[in-house]
């Protein structure tokens, strides 16, 4: 069998082959991430509960008065 | 810009010169001149291979760039806090997977250092050979430059693909 280094194309095509085995090397030894805790049904955790409230925040922080970029002036939501 | 910012772009930038010149050769070496010296006649060979020819200047100038790359590449790291943790292959995954690209760079180095000129003053005739050892002197240089030719398609990809959007 003929030296792979012997041609250009041979030695690019290990090359690529020698990349993924690399790169698979790399994620299959990547640091364990913490798993997302997992609650009973109906039961909320904490870090649920903050997400919740953060979310539930984005509305009302979309409602408050906010400077116009342009002219500086502090505009005011429009009420219903 | 503050000076941290500033060191760190003239850092990238010089070693993007030097790395541009020395794969740049590498890849002029593998794609273009080893080929092509297997179709050209003894008189032709021998003015690439002369004191001046094509040979020693682009070899002169491929170590030369190695030596560089490697040198403000890890200059670059320390002035990023990221060296140690690069050259131990530790931390999260896109410095483990550029401490991959920095490993295979200074493979790359040493190979052209300690075995590609070495081998090549031999086949130049700036070291005294008869021919059959500058005959097997050549045949080493050309593998030990098709290895880097392979180690560089992994070099690269691990040096850019973790600053480009890759996880």
């Amino acid at each position: 069998m003929k030296n792979p280094l012997e041609t250009p194309g041979a030695t690019i095509l290990l090359g690529l082959v020698l990349t993924a085995a690399l790169y698979g090397a790399l994620r299959l030894t990547a640091p364990a991430t913490v798993p997302a805790e997992t609650t009973a049904p109906g039961a909320e955790s904490s870090a649920d509960s903050s997400a919740g409230s953060a979310d539930e925040s984005a509305p009302a922080a979309d409602e408050a008065a906010t400077t116009d970029a342009v002219t500086g002036a502090v505009v005011e939501p429009a009420t219903p | 810009m503050d000076g941290q910012l500033f060191g760190e772009y003239l850092l990238r930038w010089l070693h993007f010169l030097f790395g541009f010149t020395w794969i740049g050769l590498l890849y002029y070496f593998n794609l273009v001149q080893i080929p092509s010296l297997k179709n050209i006649s003894a008189e032709a060979k021998a003015e690439v291979f002369k004191e001046g020819g094509i040979a020693r200047t682009a070899l002169f100038y491929f170590r030369w760039a190695a030596i560089g790359t490697v040198l403000v590449g890890l200059a670059l790291l320390a002035h990023k806090g990221m060296l140690v943790q690069a050259l131990t292959l530790s931390g999260p995954t896109n410095i483990r997977g550029l401490g991959i690209g920095c490993w295979l760079g200074i493979i790359m180095m040493l190979n052209v250092w300690l075995i590609i000129w070495p081998k090549q003053q031999t086949v130049l005739g700036i070291v005294p050979a008869t021919a059959e050892e500058k005959a097997a002197a050549g045949r080493t240089a050309m593998l030990a430059s098709r290895t880097n030719f392979l180690l560089s398609i992994p070099m690269l990809f691990f040096m850019e693909a973790f600053s480009h959007g890759l996880n």
